[in-house]
């Protein structure tokens, strides 16, 4: 087995162009090129699961062209000068979509400080140099929604990336996603859990859902003086409406431009929250965790709220108590619109295994697992048209797996975004000899003391005495968890567990 | 270092200073026979500056000096390097924290209506002027800093002084350029903003609501028949940043926030103005792309310690920027950004020209160094007409150097500003040859004596030195000999402390006195040679 599959690469990468075979990455992301584009690309004889009507298809090629998948089938023929990839006894997934994360954000993942932070965005602090971008590829993950945490009952609003490792922040982003917010009930904004030195308002669950009307009542008016403001020449010598980014962010919600994504345990404040919304005419279009969604099943499905829950993580908190192995079996069978999440770098790493979770808990079919980590996240970020499944027209975000993707003995041998390769287990072999040797060299310099960087440490050795001891320990739960040191620094309490 | 031997020779020539005496002071002054760089590139070989009340009279090769002119003259022994006259050096971005945040009571307490970390309004005041640190840059060749506010979100307005003796008043060139920036404040406690994304939420509202007020008290003063706007305290201060009519100087923390800052500040109207953090070179393209004005800090990372095995736990990442970091500048430069230098994030100005040597020997020219601190920042300032340069007209800010000024220690010996000559080290030719081994007794006071030995080598203008206390060899920073008198110093890092401990020693014929100073104190020193120069040494 093992003999056939290194063949099969031998094979794979005779076949490449040049530039292809060369392409490394680097461990730091401004110094990671982007990997080539072929113009075309053709995956041959894989067990193709498509996430669409089509389920899992046998020997089967799929197709890119341009970044796009062009085709998927039997015998596709290869356009001049394409790509081939032979998949022989590989699995090819979509792209695996995660619609929870906080894993590339810098500066604090919390604005933990009023109960409304709407004015805060994601977008304006992506941490594109964060290493989880590139172990997540590792893993399958092509596209993560990067949240707010969950301190606050109206939280900072969201941005969608794919992990185009080596991109800038702006670069990214993932320009085909609705703009979203996240919301939180329960312990976390009503400070359960955490001591503020002066308490905010609200203490209880009534409270958050009290604040939350009573900010959409205010974003209705804020709305309604922009919508009576004078226009054009009328507008000449009158007073304008002084702008207030957190209710407009609020006000776009109640315009249809901006989905609401609420953290969320329990069943009562679900329906509340739900209610709610309904006051306003819209619909919430996921919660997040939703441990207790198998309760309100058929309530969610009427609503038309989607449910973003981990497979088994539960009982880590009072409100979590009644979560159950078997709600993404139970939601889906409601009819509502179920994913995975990780909530956490590490676990994104095997976002695959949640789903085989899925199977084991509710018997959940495996290709219906799978597309609970793709095509049905997908759909919850409003992506669905553009990644998530292997269809004829989407962005080529797609993940070679070396066997059975639902085995925990199978592992990402390829994992590609918008047609480029950027995740390839021979590419990351190469690198790591490149990074030895690099740091030999650079490790001989310093040892050598050469005049370039031998100063005296005056130039900025300002620490004070127990700096050091604090950013061990940092650096220790920096690598235990996947972030960085500086984010470990602003975030003090919720960077651990739920958001 | 060398400042703080500039510091005790000044103090020790304290008596020979013109402002001490407090006697009428000639305001014509001649320097003569001296290497002038009147501009990046521009060099007299061997020219006269006159000086009259604080302003360049003349500059050139054949100038006559005026007949009331003070003439100065620079004896230099035979090998001394030629005395070079500089423009004075323009720091572009001085931060302090101002005594109290103008927009806070007694108590500290933010009046209503404005967040704390918001005060566009703030101005440096007279009570504020920053003595020591315009001592410390003064004595490291700076005549003229732009200086600002260190706190908050936005800063308040900068101003702009020469760097003279005296206070505000006397030195005032600008009472306001530039309004400060910066992403990096937060809220004490857990109030708003408590995180960076907080931060520059809080920063975007603030320029809509300054844009607002100004749009919504003009229609409110032409047509005064509706309700008055709320007023927004220190907001309208915002307005020339906004018109562009001064830069917006933004202090960018890490390569991240350059690239947020660009975003953040992408209408054509600001005059965007960033500080750097010395990663720049890892995302330039967004920089070529968009070449906005930096103002760059040459803080270069320390070389990690990988002495001992179980330091080597440095990342390659550390190594990395470590081993890169001296070629930002150049990369800066290549990349067309138009670039002025700043002693900001080093602990002492002086640190500047160890910095800066390691950037030119990575690509960085003279040229462009100089250029950076003095006519880019004129030009940046708006005095390009009066600052930067040597030249008819400008004010007499000059920096006197023995030798070139761009070395890794250059010897600034006197820095004029607005004609005001400041004597720093006032180096006499050598009067004696100290070369050879001395035998020293350190006295440490209370704490006993410590045997010591020190051998000096070479000639006496260009001396080296090893001192051995306890077994412990460790080579001087400088040596220098100055009539009967030997200076040197040494790294105090070697000895665990920070800075640099300073020696002075008198020499008479075989017997030396002298003391020392440093992070641990003061000590004496006395002590014999034992012998003369080693033959095998010396060349």
């Amino acid at each position: 087995m093992i003999r056939q599959l290194t063949l099969t690469f031998t094979l794979a990468i005779s076949g490449m162009v040049a530039a292809e075979a060369d392409w490394t990455p680097d461990i730091e992301a401004w110094n990671s090129p982007p990997p080539p584009r072929p113009d075309s690309v053709l995956v041959r004889n894989a067990t193709i699961w498509t996430g669409t009507d089509q389920g899992i298809l046998e020997n089967a090629d799929l197709l890119v062209r341009q970044g796009r998948i062009s085709a998927v089938g039997q015998n596709l023929s290869a356009p001049r000068g394409a790509l081939e990839i032979d998949a022989e006894g590989m699995h090819l997934t979509p792209g695996i979509i995660d619609a929870h994360s906080h894993a590339a954000i810098i500066g604090g993942v919390n604005e933990a400080s009023r109960i409304s932070t709407a004015d805060v965005r994601i977008r304006d602090v992506i941490d594109s140099e964060s290493i989880n971008i590139y172990r997540q590829l590792a893993g399958g993950v092509t596209t993560i929604n990067l949240l707010h945490g969950s301190a606050n009952a109206i939280g900072g609003q969201m941005s969608v990336i794919k992990l185009r490792w080596g991109a800038s922040p702006a670069e990214l982003v993932f320009d085909a996603a609705p703009e979203g917010i996240k919301f939180a009930l329960g312990e976390n904004p009503k400070q359960s859990n955490w001591r503020a030195e002066e308490p905010r308002y609200p203490q209880t669950r009534h409270g958050v859902e009290q604040v939350i009307r009573e900010k959409f009542q205010l974003a209705e008016d804020y709305r309604h003086a922009f919508e009576q403001a004078p226009r054009g020449r009328a507008a000449r010598d009158r007073v304008p409406p002084r702008p207030n980014h957190e209710l407009q962010a609020i006000a776009e919600i109640l315009r249809g431009e901006r989905d609401v994504h609420s953290h969320a345990y329990r069943a009562d404040e679900m329906l509340a929250l739900m209610r709610v919304a309904e006051q306003f005419g819209f619909v919430i279009k996921t919660f997040q965790h939703v441990l207790e969604g198998y309760k309100i099943a058929p309530q969610m499905a009427a609503h038309g709220v989607g449910g973003s829950t981990f497979i088994d993580w539960w009982a880590f908190k009072y409100e979590a108590i009644d979560g159950i192995g078997y709600n993404p079996a139970l939601m889906h069978e409601a009819g509502v619109l179920t994913g995975l999440h990780s909530d956490n770098p590490e676990l994104a790493r095997r976002m695959n295994l949640e789903a085989a979770k899925a199977v084991r808990y509710g018997q959940v079919d495996p290709h219906d697992a799978l597309m609970m980590i793709t095509a049905w996240p997908a759909d919850q970020l409003g992506i669905g048209e553009r990644t998530g499944r292997l269809a004829a027209g989407l962005d080529a975000d797609f993940v070679l797996w070396n066997g059975h993707p639902l085995s925990v003995q199978s592992r990402v041998e390829q994992t590609w975004v918008d047609g480029r390769r950027y995740f390839d287990r021979q590419a990351d072999l190469r690198m790591r000899e490149q990074l030895d040797a690099e740091r030999a060299e650079l490790m001989a310099l310093a040892l050598a003391g050469d005049n370039d960087g031998n100063g005296n440490n005056d130039g900025n050795n300002n620490e004070t005495a127990d700096e050091p001891a604090r950013r061990r320990v940092h650096s220790f739960a920096a690598h235990l968890t996947g972030y960085r040191a500086s984010e470990l620094d602003h975030d003090e309490y919720c960077i651990f567990h739920d958001h | 270092m060398r400042a703080f031997i500039a510091f005790c020779l000044a103090g020790l020539m304290a008596p020979a200073l013109a402002a001490d005496l407090r006697q009428p002071v000639p305001g014509v002054h001649a320097l003569i026979d001296v290497r002038i760089v009147t501009a990046p590139g521009q060099i007299i070989e061997s020219g006269t500056v006159v000086i009259r009340d604080g302003i360049i009279e003349s500059v050139g090769a054949n100038i006559q000096p005026p007949p009331d002119a003070r003439i100065h003259r620079f004896e230099r022994a035979e090998g001394q390097d030629a005395i070079t006259l500089f423009p004075g050096l323009i720091e572009p971005y001085l931060l302090f924290e101002f005594k109290r945040a103008s927009n806070q009571d007694d108590n500290g307490d933010t009046p209503p209506g404005r967040h704390e970390l918001i005060n566009p309004d703030r101005r440096l005041q007279a009570r504020d002027w920053p003595e020591d640190r315009v001592t410390a840059l003064r004595r490291a060749g700076f005549t003229t800093a732009l200086m600002a506010a260190d706190q908050g979100i936005l800063r308040g307005h900068g101003l702009v002084a020469n760097l003279g003796e005296g206070n505000l008043n006397r030195n005032l060139i600008k009472p306001t350029h530039g309004q400060f920036a910066s992403l990096s404040g937060r809220a004490e406690g857990r109030r708003f903003p408590s995180s960076l994304m907080g931060a520059v939420a809080l920063f975007r509202q603030t320029l809509d609501d300054a844009r607002w007020q100004a749009a919504a008290r003009a229609a409110w003063e032409s047509n005064p028949a509706q309700p008055r706007p709320e007023w927004l305290e220190g907001l309208d201060d915002l307005a020339p940043a906004l018109a562009g009519r001064t830069p917006l100087v933004f202090e960018s923390q890490d390569l991240l926030d350059t690239l947020r800052i660009l975003e953040l500040i992408s209408d054509d109207q600001t005059n965007l103005t960033i500080v750097g953090h010395g990663e720049e070179y890892k995302r330039l393209a967004a920089l070529q792309q968009r070449p906005v004005r930096h103002i760059l800090p040459l803080a270069f990372p320390e070389a990690p310690d990988v002495k001992d095995e179980e330091d080597r736990n440095v990342s390659l990442e550390a190594l990395r920027h470590w081993h890169r970091a001296p070629d930002n500048p150049a990369r800066l430069a290549e990349a067309g950004v138009t670039l002025m230098l700043t002693t900001h994030g080093l602990s002492q100005p002086s640190q500047i020209f160890e910095q800066l040597a390691k950037a030119i020997e990575r690509g960085l020219s003279s040229d462009q160094a100089l250029a950076a601190l003095t006519t880019e920042p004129a030009a940046w300032l708006g005095l390009s007409d009066r600052a930067g340069r040597i030249r008819s007209g400008y004010m007499a800010n000059i920096v006197v150097v023995e030798g070139e000024l761009f070395t890794d220690s250059p010897t600034i010996s006197e820095v004029w500003v607005d004609g005001q000559r400041h004597v720093l080290a006032a180096l006499q030719p050598p009067g004696v040859d100290p070369a050879g081994t001395w035998s020293l007794t350190l006295g440490l006071g209370g704490m006993g004596d410590v045997e010591a030995s020190l051998v000096l080598t070479g000639p006496p203008t260009s001396m080296e030195g090893v001192l051995t206390v306890m077994g412990n060899d460790t080579p001087l920073s400088e040596v220098r000999v100055s009539g009967e008198r030997v200076v040197a110093s040494i790294d105090a890092s070697r000895f665990g402390g920070s800075g640099s401990i300073s020696i002075r020693l008198d020499i008479d014929g075989d017997r030396a006195r002298g003391n020392g100073s440093g992070p641990f104190g003061e000590f004496t020193i006395r002590g014999r040679r034992t012998s003369g120069p080693d033959e095998e040494v010396a060349p």
